[in-house]
């Protein structure tokens, strides 16, 4: 029986927590360097059994829960798709204030007009002076509708935003 | 009861009571093996709270056919070792414990009856200590330490029995 091959069994046991073999526990009785070996691993053991297993503080512990449950929800506001609530208030907001500026937009056009007509009226004849209300007044209708089609790409751009962000 | 794979599931699909039970089962196992490792349990409430937020994070990439323990305990592993990796680089000392254990278990050494088995483990490398607290401390199978440290079983068995090697010298054993 090796030494070597003792000393690797008793220090086994000792992390395992159980009785070393009789046969092994003999020959660390006759054996001075296994016998200091089990000597120490017996010593080691009552230290063991003396220390505190390290306690985690109920304080610390809540703030794992807490951090460990903002990272998941963080985690799964990042995957989710962007937030619908408050788009349609947005959007009847945004509308609501272009339908309030249309009168003024269209009184503008209806304006540019009539001292375009006045202007140029003892010059061009009626004809001519229909067709420029025509190439004056489609921009402009084109200019409003594109502007108003854009109000809900806007809005929605601007819910996205933030979540990208984020 | 719900197995601890289970409750994972649940947190990958972003269930919060499934997190909170999980934390309830395994902050104080978790915090214990980390205050093993690094030597300080004030140190190891840290790791604890850093490890449970990449376990959260980490949540959607847990493999359902793998084991909850050693998936976690991982982690808790590179949490460890990213934390010594930074004392590191700022040229604290060369390893997460505390600087004295190992000179106070070289100086405690001749008392028997003052064996402190702490300073013994922080006197074995790093490597050496994680399988050691892992499978004697923690009860991970080597299957499931190899799983944790990412390694091959081979590799865990020859670090176990250095390890058990190194310790018994460091113990009194013959060298």
């Amino acid at each position: 029986m090796s030494c070597d091959a003792v000393q690797e069994r008793l220090t086994l046991a000792f992390l395992e927590r159980t009785v070393p073999a009789p046969e092994d526990a003999a020959h660390a009785t006759r054996c001075e360097a296994c016998s200091r070996l089990a000597r120490e691993l017996r010593a080691a053991q009552e230290h063991l059994g003396a220390l505190q297993v390290p306690v985690l503080r109920p304080a610390a512990r809540a703030s794992c829960e807490a951090r460990a449950l903002r990272a998941l929800r963080a985690q799964r506001a990042a995957r989710a798709p962007a937030p619908l609530r408050g788009l349609g208030r947005d959007l009847a907001r945004a509308l609501l204030i272009g339908l309030l500026a249309l009168p003024i937009a269209a009184g503008h056009a209806w304006l540019v007009a009539w001292a375009g007509r006045t202007l140029l009226a003892p010059w061009l004849p009626t004809s001519v002076l229909g067709w420029l209300g025509i190439v004056y007044f489609a921009p402009v209708v084109l200019a409003l509708a594109v502007l108003y089609g854009a109000i809900p790409l806007v809005v929605v751009a601007g819910h996205r935003a933030p979540l990208e962000e984020s | 009861m719900e197995s601890d794979e289970e409750l994972m599931r649940a947190v990958a699909r972003g269930e919060e009571g499934a997190l909170s039970a999980l934390v309830a089962r395994h902050a104080e196992p978790l915090h214990a093996y980390l205050a093993r490792l690094c030597g300080d349990a004030s140190e190891a409430e840290d790791l604890v709270q850093e490890s449970w937020i990449r376990i959260a994070r980490s949540a959607s990439a847990f493999d359902a056919s793998r084991r909850f323990r050693p998936w976690a305990w991982g982690i808790a592993t590179n949490v460890a070792r990213d934390r010594y990796r930074r004392v590191r680089a700022r040229g604290g000392p060369h390893a997460p414990l505390p600087a004295n254990a190992a000179s106070a278990a070289r100086t405690e050494g001749g008392s028997i009856a003052r064996v402190d088995l702490r300073g013994r483990l922080a006197e074995l490398p790093e490597r050496l200590r994680q399988a050691l607290v892992l499978r004697y401390y923690d009860g991970l199978s080597e299957s499931e330490i190899a799983e944790a440290l990412g390694i091959a079983r081979g590799t865990v068995k020859s670090r176990l029995h250095t390890a058990v090697a190194a310790l018994r010298r460091s113990l009194g054993g013959t060298p």
